[in-house]
This record gives C-alpha cells, sequence and structure tokens, in this order.
C-alpha cells in the first residue's frame, strides 16, 4: 500500500483548507481597515485551488490528484461608500470607502472550511487506521 | 500460489491491493473538494473469475499464452462536483473493507502456523 502518497495528498488538502482559514481570519480582521501601504481601503483576499498530479508518478490515469494554493488574490469589486465626514480618511464630500468584506460571506467561508478540513482530517485517520492493520499482519 | 498458500491468500492479496488503491482516489477526491474543475474518479473492482475467462486467442502454436495479470481495478469518472456524503461513507466501507480483508489474511496466517507448530 502506498500509504506516503496517500498521506500528502491529504496533507496537501488540510494545507489548502487552512490557507483559506487564514485568509478569512485575515479579511475579518480587516472588515474595516481603511488605510493600507499600497493606498486605499484593505482589499479582500480569495485563495484560488488547483488540482495537481501527485508529482513523482504518473498514475490511475490521473486520477489522483493532490491540492495546490495557487494563490492569493486581491478581489477589486464592491467596495463600500460610508458618509462619515468626522473620519480622517474621508473625501472632499465626506465619504469614506470601506473595504469590500461581506462578514456573512466569511463566516459561510469559515464553515465551510474547517467542514472540509474535518472530512480531510478524517480522511487522513482512516488511511493512517490501514496502514497500522497491515503492520498488524508482521505481528 | 503454491502448495501452502492456498488460492483464498492470492484472492485476499488482490483484493487488499484494490482497497489500497480505492483508498488513494478517495482521498484524492475528499482533497480536492474545493478545487475548481476536478473531475472526481471512482474506483471499481473487476471480477477476477470473469477476468479469468477472457484470453487472448493463440493462432499459432508458437504464441505466448496470454495471462491475466496486473490490474483488477478499473477507473471511473464522475460527473460534477465531488459529493461529500457519498465520499465519507465509501472512505469508511473502504476502510472497513480492508481492515476486514487484513484479518482475514491474518487468520489464514495463523492457521498455518497452528498446523506447522502441531507437526512439531
Amino acid at each position: 500500500m502506498d500509504v506516503n502518497t496517500t498521506f500528502k495528498i491529504c496533507s496537501s488538502g488540510l494545507m489548502a483548507q487552512r490557507t483559506k482559514m487564514e485568509v478569512v481570519a485575515e479579511n475579518l480582521a480587516n472588515i474595516s481597515t481603511t488605510r493600507t501601504p499600497e493606498g486605499g481601503p484593505y482589499k479582500k483576499k480569495v485563495v484560488n485551488l488547483t488540482a495537481e498530479n501527485v508529482s513523482f508518478r504518473e498514475q490511475l490515469e490521473d486520477a489522483v490528484k493532490e491540492v495546490k494554493v495557487e494563490s492569493v488574490a486581491n478581489s477589486e469589486e464592491g467596495f463600500k461608500t460610508v458618509y462619515d465626514p468626522s473620519h480622517p480618511d474621508a473625501d472632499e464630500k465626506g465619504n469614506v470607502l470601506l473595504p469590500n468584506v461581506d462578514a456573512m460571506k466569511e463566516m459561510v467561508d469559515m464553515i465551510y472550511a474547517a467542514r472540509a478540513y474535518e472530512a480531510i482530517a478524517a480522511a487522513f485517520d482512516a488511511t493512517k487506521n490501514m496502514a497500522l492493520k497491515t503492520l498488524e499482519l508482521g505481528k | 500460489m503454491n502448495k501452502i498458500f492456498d488460492r483464498t491468500i492470492g484472492r485476499l492479496e488482490s483484493f487488499i491491493a484494490y482497497r489500497s488503491k480505492r483508498q488513494e482516489v478517495i482521498v484524492s477526491n475528499v482533497s480536492n473538494i474545493d478545487t475548481p474543475g476536478y473531475t472526481p474518479a471512482e474506483v471499481k473492482f473487476v471480477d477476477e473469475i470473469k477476468a479469468a475467462k477472457v484470453r487472448m486467442m493463440r493462432t499459432n502454436e508458437h504464441h505466448l499464452q496470454g495471462k491475466n495479470e496486473g490490474k483488477n481495478y478499473s477507473l471511473e469518472r464522475e460527473e460534477g462536483p465531488v459529493s461529500l456524503e457519498k465520499s465519507m461513507a465509501n472512505l469508511a466501507e473502504n476502510h472497513l473493507m480492508h481492515n476486514a480483508a487484513i484479518e482475514m489474511l491474518a487468520r489464514k496466517f495463523k492457521s498455518l502456523q497452528t498446523v506447522l507448530k502441531e507437526t512439531r
């Protein structure tokens, strides 16, 4: 049994979900950040995932793929404008540009990532149990 | 297999190999649950008894007899996104069947051991 490949796929999946969770945390933490080093309000980050062949061998007609975090991109749409003349970052009309982070969407993404992480962890556990059971043959 | 290790052990061996492969594919499906454009796959067991009946025809007596070896599973692509419920059910089933086969194999070895012990 090729346990290593299976573990590798599992860990790539776990890593991808953890990255998503980190990005959700970052988005939520910056939900009202109006000033960034590159200027303008904070831009919501989005994780892009791709499926990649398990590197060292072509197997099972390419059905077995691991997950790769291809990029963490900025989302450029949906900034909110709020009228608040007392805000230091308000323009001459008194409008403030707020980040395009939707708390509700982020919470949904967070739950999704947590559940996916759990599922992959369960798969990892099952594989580990199978490997241990196989080792029992030698007893 | 020879006289000591009967056909059951060979069967179990190929069954466990199939379960291991299936585990890999299920894990891949679960891990890629979020990946856009990923098509899930499913591994199906090919009945060895059926497969054994299909042999290459010998049109010349100098031809070598074909052997039925190698893969005892076939791969099927499935439509659409990964279903988590289905994948987890497959995972549990695969896990259980793999461990059952290993247990049977272990008992097989144990009975061999018993026979060897009694002849001493």
